[in-house]
């Protein structure tokens, strides 16, 4: 065999400067909070708050106006949590439900990656949410920044017996690969868990951390709700009859690119092989520390684990993680997915429990009108008689709720007029779209605030064809940076700038082909102009149950997307 | 001008002393130190060009010696992603290369009335979204897009526009930037350059190129000075019409209080002033307040009458001559001799009741609760003359130029059912707008200076539009670079939407001109903060700056606010001066005697 190659030594990022000279993620927190005269906090704290559970932002709409005003951009924080495979209580959701409405904008987003974000909480704000969190025993620490963030995992337990047991798993791994320092003690808690002259120590990651934001996700076939494909490692759940037995590994995924530079690009994740649950903490731990050792420091747009996979090669990056762990791969097993959309509606798992898949729109939790979902929620909440599980499509399930306790559920949504999905087209329930406009930095154009009027243009479209029924994934971001996972949209919206997306047609509707870029550059109009093009061919011209996305690449309206592969 | 004729032997020996004696980093430090001070000085005498600091104490930092006569270059960068300020740094770098003297500034913190002072200058910017210029360069792409944007006759420029082609309007903002300055006389060395996403490759030609335009129009550019048609300034303190040029409210969405900063032009006007001097304004009377003055009277709008010598019709009297918003008790008495019987005698009488009575209370409120019939003579008669309100200034020449500026907070009320406000407040927030004209008169207020010794501490202490004088003060400050410290209190109600000039604060704070800035805002949480509060928690320092001679300032609200800071005052005294109460306000007298505690309260 060949040798491996060594590590590089790079040239250190700005950013790798700052995690270096920041005392393990404290850098000058502290005294940024205490600053009153400004909302916002020191550029290089704007940097290591994201290892906290934070983005600095500003209100978008605000910016420009500001400014003539002589007043700085109106700046707030996001804060995310860590609820490793989206599963909270109901007594935790109280507590985020009030914290949204006395610090943050009266609203929770529900995530891609299955976890809670607060908009819009003041600096002077930031301590007390966080605290508040924590007091659910809930916390915040690497939910962002250059480590490994929120591990995903199907939450539905009417999907499959593994459910808990995979979950359990996530969890695991988060709580593995957990940062060690304790200066989100210290900043946040106010607790000093180290003494005078002791320092902290960061065995797994080093006191740069990793080069980029690092994901994990798993996985039940064929269930792929979590876009394990999306991710830096993918654990696909092999299990026999009830019982778990392994996983297969893949790894190299990742959605983010930037505009004009073409060594940038979305890739789904190879599958390297195949390991028995028990050596499974211990391979995705090599992975990571393999891309700690390898992945680029010295640019960041270059420094996801997909890069440094394409950089090595999959195989000799297997190898790595082989010869480093002192374990060899088995051959991938058998698996299938058939869909990576949520599944909604009344499931019974084998548990005798009771779970309700839920239609979260863009997974806002709000009361818009008559429609009332936040208050609904809270009210399930407070009588207790279910717990939360986010999905990994922004979506929501009530669990382990008891037959009897079903009539009750039933009458809070009502009551508050929460949609019934009888209502709701193919479309709208697997639509997804990231926060953008008006709080995220990153943001070209609108999504969460413009894909549902879109999508009720698209919907008279289909309606035509009759095709209201008709799962369609849709996606849209503001930017090309991926958080609503837009490049494996059947259809994919990403924003260029105000009003103009680039489209993509074409992707897998189980996450396991690319979408591909079909025209730049359209307004609503020209969107709608090309829908109403190609919706009509596929209802007349598809195969029986074919999907959108393998329709257009049949028909070579696009070329196919990168497709999965196992080496 | 070499440095030998530029600083006096002592002032030379006294600066190498100092810089001798200075490692590497702290000379760094000063070198950024003294650029971001140079912006602030005035560039009027002479070439400024010569290096301050021995070349061989800082080989590091080292400006190059610039040619005589040579123009220095004003690179301007507008970046969003931060591709133009990298072009703009290797520009900068390139320039130093080939010998021409240049300097890089951030559109983001450029005053465009700057330009009108540059000798030739490169722009480097970036077009965003659909040829949007990036929000660092708004303000300015703004001030040149419009009427009043600056002169810039004959000065050399390049642009250096970066875009993405795959979008429909590329580099719009480069070739906006271009066409604005050409229009404002400017000389283009070259057409826009401009730049793909890939523009890397280029750069090594095209910097080096461009930059050598600037170079060559160093020789072939006129080098005679151009003839200053000075004109001579009538100066006297008759009011005058001087044109608005910029109105803004300062207060952000959601605020429960409404501020305007308003810019007018001094320009040939001969409006002469200095920090701490106001501004009197005259307004004209809200036309639903005279509409209604004539209705409840009955009275004619276009009965004429006399005010003074002139002749014109009521309606204009009411609107521009008359005080109607507030009635005084003088105007109470002459009324009540109108009235013809004894209600109103009897509130005469009672001076509680009267206060209680006047408060609020304006001149259609006397006609609708006295009701009484008059000719439009006698109506005149009762009122007192409109006089103009005075607002303290909130800039300084030496920074603004030819302008005032003045901090409004308008007055809005609602009484017995009728929005009611101050009539100069709302005057500047409803009826006047940009471009209009303003009736305005500097009032000097000797009472409210800036040391003599700019290497005095001052201490600011100001309440909501309280805070306006300290603007000129800093400004002036900046302006001729005086040394003393600064440090401002300020206070209002809510830090998101009211912190007045936070922006230009900030700015202040970063580049070192503001030692300290502490704020209060009343109503962020449970209990109330006032400025006096911030003044105690800091009191051992306030008290350490009073004893190394600072001049203490308080201006804001009379009522509450300047008795609070003098309690506060007299008790830092007490507490950090060990002085006993006789003590403190003994020394407290003897500060305000040196003019070292000063008020500007209203």
């Amino acid at each position: 065999m060949a040798k491996l190659p060594d590590p590089i030594e790079w040239k250190p990022s700005p950013v790798e400067h700052i995690k270096i000279k920041s005392d393990f993620l404290r850098g000058t927190i502290k005294e940024s909070l205490a600053d009153e005269t400004t909302g916002s906090i020191s550029n290089d704290d704007t940097q290591l708050i994201k290892f906290h559970g934070s983005y600095q932002q500003t209100d978008r709409d605000l910016d420009a106006e500001r400014k003539k005003q002589k007043l700085e951009p109106l700046y707030s924080f996001m804060i995310r949590a860590r609820v490793a495979a989206g599963i909270t209580t109901a007594d935790q959701w109280l507590v985020f439900d009030r914290l949204a409405d006395q610090y943050g904008n009266g609203t929770m987003k529900l995530t891609t990656r299955q976890t809670f974000q607060w908009h819009g909480i003041l600096k002077r704000n930031l301590k007390k949410t966080m605290q508040g969190i924590n007091s659910t025993l809930v916390d915040t620490i690497a939910a962002c920044g250059d480590v490994n963030r929120n591990v995903m995992g199907t939450s539905n337990e009417a999907l499959s017996p593994l459910v808990p047991e995979v979950a359990a798993f996530a969890k695991k791994i988060s709580d593995h690969l957990l940062p060690k320092t304790t200066a989100y003690h210290e900043i946040w808690l106010d607790k000093k868990l180290i003494t005078e002259g002791q320092t902290d120590e960061e065995p797994l990651y080093g006191k740069t951390y990793l080069p980029r934001k690092f994901k994990i996700a798993l996985a039940i076939p064929p269930y792929n709700d979590t876009d394990i494909f999306a991710n830096d490692i993918g654990l696909i759940a092999i299990g026999e009859g009830k019982e778990l037995k392994g996983y297969n590994v893949a790894i190299g995924g990742g959605m983010g690119m930037t505009f004009g530079n073409e060594e940038t690009y979305p890739r789904l994740a190879d599958i390297i092989g195949y390991v028995p649950k028990e050596d499974a903490l211990k391979v995705v731990e090599e992975i990571v520390k393999v891309q700690r050792d390898y992945g680029n420091r010295e640019n960041r747009k270059l420094s996801r684990l997909k890069y440094t996979v394409d950089r090595l090669g999959t195989e000799v990056f297997k190898q790595l993680v082989e010869e480093r762990s002192g374990i060899i791969l088995q051959p991938a097993k058998e698996y299938e997915f058939k869909q990576n959309g949520d599944v909604f509606g009344w499931m019974k798992a084998e548990n005798n429990k009771w779970y309700l898949g839920l239609f979260v729109e863009h997974g806002r939790v709000t009361d818009v009108g008559d429609y009332k979902l936040k208050s609904a929620l809270r009210d399930l909440a407070r009588i207790k008689v279910c717990d939360f599980r986010l999905t990994g499509n922004q979506g929501l399930v009530l669990g382990r709720i008891d037959e009897p306790d079903k009539a009750a559920v039933e009458k809070i949504l009502n009551k508050y007029n929460v949609y019934h999905l009888d209502k709701l087209s193919g479309l709208r329930k697997h639509a997804i779209a990231c926060v953008a406009l008006n709080t995220c930095t990153l943001a070209f154009a609108e999504a969460e605030r413009y894909l549902p009027k879109l999508n009720t243009k698209i919907e008279s479209i289909l309606k035509e064809v009759d095709l209201t029924n008709e799962d369609i994934l849709i996606r849209m971001t503001g930017c090309p940076n991926g958080c609503g996972r837009p490049f494996l949209g059947e259809i994919g919206l990403v924003g260029r700038s105000l009003g103009k997306y680039n489209l993509y047609l074409g992707a897998g509707f189980s996450g396991e082909r690319l979408n591909s870029l079909y025209k730049e550059m359209l307004d609503e109009e020209a969107i709608l102009a090309e829908l109403s093009e190609i919706i009509p061919k596929y209802a007349e011209e598809r195969n029986k149950g074919e999907r959108f996305g393998d329709f257009v690449v049949r028909k070579g309206i696009v070329k196919s997307g990168q497709t999965i592969k196992t080496i | 001008m070499s440095d030998n004729q530029l600083f006096k032997p002592e002032e030379r020996s006294r600066l190498q002393q100092v810089l001798s004696g200075l490692n590497r980093e702290q000379l760094l430090w000063l070198g950024g130190y003294i650029s971001a001070a140079i912006d602030f000085a005035p560039s009027a005498s002479g070439n400024y060009t010569d290096p301050i600091i021995e070349p061989q104490a800082v080989a590091q930092t080292e400006e190059p010696a610039a040619i005589g006569g040579q123009k220095s270059l004003t690179i301007l960068f507008g970046s969003h992603s931060g591709n133009s300020q990298r072009v703009a740094t290797l520009a900068h770098q390139e320039a130093e290369r080939q010998g021409i003297k240049s300097k890089v500034k951030n559109m983001e913190d450029y005053n465009a009335r700057f330009l009108k002072d540059e000798e030739q200058v490169l722009v480097v910017i970036s077009t965003h979204g659909e040829g949007e210029p990036p929000l660092s360069a708004q303000e300015l792409y703004e001030k040149l897009s419009g009427k009043k944007a600056p002169d810039f006759t004959d000065k050399p420029f390049a642009v250096i526009a970066l875009g993405d082609s795959s979008y429909k309007h590329f580099c719009k903002t480069g070739y906006d930037f271009h066409s604005f300055l050409e229009q404002q006389g400017g000389k283009p060395l070259r057409q826009v350059a401009a730049l793909d996403t890939d523009f890397d490759d280029e750069l090594g030609e095209l910097i080096p190129s461009v930059v050598k335009l600037f170079a060559s129009a160093q020789t072939s550019a006129s080098s005679a000075p151009k003839k200053e048609n000075v004109e001579k300034i009538q100066v006297s303190n008759s009011p005058v019409e001087a044109p608005v040029m910029e109105k803004v409210q300062l207060n952000g969405r959601g605020s429960d209080k409404e501020t305007w900063h308003l810019e007018i032009s001094t320009d040939k006007k001969g409006l002469v002033y200095q920090p701490g001097d106001a501004l009197e304004v005259y307004a004209n009377n809200n036309p639903e307040l005279v509409k209604g003055i004539l209705r409840v009277t009955g009275l004619s709008a276009n009965e004429q009458v006399t005010v003074g010598d002139r002749k014109l019709n009521l309606e204009e009297a009411l609107t521009n001559y008359f005080e109607l918003t507030i009635v005084t008790p003088q105007v109470v008495k002459k009324y009540a001799t109108l009235l013809g019987n004894d209600s109103l005698n009897q509130l005469l009488d009672d001076a509680d009741k009267l206060d209680e009575f006047l408060e609020g209370t304006d001149v259609l409120d006397l006609l609708q609760k006295y009701p009484v019939s008059v000719n439009a003579e006698q109506l005149l008669s009762v009122l007192r003359k409109l006089p103009p309100r005075a607002y303290s200034i909130s800039s300084s020449p030496a920074e603004v130029g030819d302008e005032v500026h003045i901090t409004v907070g308008a007055v809005r009320y609602e009484k017995e059912n009728r929005e009611r406000g101050g009539v100069c407040s709302t005057f500047i927030a409803d009826r006047l707008g940009n471009d209009d004209t303003v009736k305005v008169k500097i009032r000097p207020n000797n009472n409210f200076r800036l040391p003599s010794d700019g290497n005095k501490p001052i201490i600011m202490v100001g309440a909501g539009t309280g805070v306006a004088p300290y603007r000129a003060f800093i400004q002036h400050r900046a302006a001729l670079g005086d040394q003393g410290r600064n440090w401002l209190i300020f206070g209002d109600r809510h830090f998101t939407t009211d912190f007045l000039y936070q922006v230009e604060w900030l700015k202040y704070k970063k580049n070192g001109l503001l030692t300290r800035l502490d704020v209060a805002f009343s109503r962020d949480q449970e209990e109330k903060r006032y400025v006096q509060h911030r003044m105690k928690r800091h009191g051992k320092e306030l008290y350490r700056w009073i004893a190394e001679g600072a001049h203490f300032y308080v201006c804001g609200d009379m009522k509450k606010m300047a008795g609070d800071v003098k309690s506060a005052f007299l008790d830092i005294l007490q507490i950090e001066g060990n002085m006993s109460r006789e003590e403190s306000e003994n020394f407290l007298t003897k500060l305000r005697k040196e003019g070292r505690y000063q008020e500007d309260v209203y």
